[in-house]
């Protein structure tokens, strides 16, 4: 069964990252990221969250698929780090 | 010493259409067509969001039909902000290569910053910048800024509160608890302040874009020279409000996972045609 879940987490600069994501079978099915902090390319986003399809809600697989899509695609942060991707999902599924 | 193009203009009860005239100026300097440019301009009632926010969790689109408060989206990233006749927006689009060293945004809040700092020391209020990117006096925030870096273009845009109805944007924007909570305060009237507050006495928006861009001469070491929208920006403008600034799918944004998606998109849709 696909379940949703939604987290809010506050990076150390402040900035609010947001994830609706669903979940099946402890894997991601789909994740949205939103937020007030700023990167580009901005489409960026919306491709982290397809390329995390199939990753297990574990923290080594969320670091792992994190961080090579972002230097993959050279995306450029402020006000967040790869990190806040890792941890918003894993607070998301704790719930 | 070189020079810039100062533009005050504004459409208030557009607010559409102002966030299309603000991405076809910074299109028509990337591509070579305009010079470095700073704009002043205002909306009237209005919510705009970031980039990559999700519309349905940052705002109350219920009250913001209540409250006649149109919602649009920019194409920067940071966070809602609230838009009316008191509150003053300034824009910076520079062709790259910038003095600001390696043409970084983060960098460019704080020049823009200290722009902005220079102008309100002119009206007597001491201001500073915090990282990332907010403008603050006595530890309030009065300006906050967004901006984007394109293939040709650093592009930062902020507002500053000069006198404006701050009792709205708590009603029509939620702010997540974890936010309130690492700002120490319960309530966001509590972490933000106006110039007029800060003044002691009323200020007229003219006064205000004369030191602005006074400060911006100061700190950027240029000189502004008032111009206008070319015509290749009046039709730029034109198509980015008919295609995507005036659409409910920009406004709405990427997240399909809202269950009230639909809803949310009718209530768009309302706010667009009210008059």
């Amino acid at each position: 069964m696909v379940k949703l879940y939604h987290a809010v987490h506050r990076s150390q600069n402040g900035k609010t990252l947001r994830v609706c994501l669903s979940v099946e079978e402890g894997k991601i099915v789909q994740a949205v990221f939103t937020g007030d902090f700023f990167a580009e390319p901005s489409e960026s986003l919306i491709r982290l969250g397809e390329a995390l399809k199939g990753v297990n809600l574990r923290r080594e697989d969320l670091e792992k698929a994190v961080s090579s899509f972002l230097r993959r695609e050279r995306v450029w942060l402020l006000g967040v780090e790869p990190k806040d991707f890792v941890e918003v999902i894993l607070k998301a599924g704790k719930v | 010493m070189e020079r810039w193009r100062l533009l005050d203009v504004e459409w208030p009860d557009k607010p559409y259409y102002n966030l299309a005239v603000e991405e076809a100026i910074a299109l028509a300097v990337e591509a070579g067509k305009a010079p470095n440019t700073l704009r002043f301009w205002r909306n009237d009632n209005t919510v705009v969001i970031g980039r990559l926010q999700c519309v349905s969790l940052e705002v109350k689109l219920r009250e913001c039909l209540n409250y006649g408060v149109k919602v649009v989206r920019r194409f920067t990233g940071g966070g809602a902000v609230y838009h009316d006749l008191e509150n003053l927006n300034y824009a910076v689009s520079l062709r790259r290569p910038t003095l600001i060293p390696g043409d970084d945004v983060g960098l460019g809040f704080r020049k823009v910053g200290e722009a902005v700092a220079l102008g309100l020391r002119r009206l007597g209020v001491e201001a500073c910048f915090v990282p990332v990117n907010d403008l603050q006096v006595g530890g309030r925030k009065i300006s906050g800024m967004a901006g984007s870096l394109l293939q040709g273009l650093l592009f930062i845009h902020g507002c500053l509160l000069v006198g404006s109805n701050l009792e709205v944007l708590s009603k029509v924007l939620r702010i997540p608890r974890e936010k309130l909570e690492s700002k120490g305060v319960k309530a966001p009237r509590a972490r933000v302040t106006t110039l007029r507050d800060e003044v002691g006495r009323s200020l007229s928006m003219e006064e205000v874009k004369e030191a602005l861009a006074l400060g911006f001469e100061e700190a950027f070491n240029i000189k502004l020279e008032r111009g206008r929208l070319t015509s290749w920006e009046l039709e730029k403008a034109e198509e980015l409000y008919r295609e995507k600034y005036s659409t409910v799918e920009w406004n709405l944004g990427p997240c399909v996972f809202c269950p009230e998606r639909d809803k949310d998109l009718k209530i768009l849709r309302q706010i667009a045609s009210e008059k």
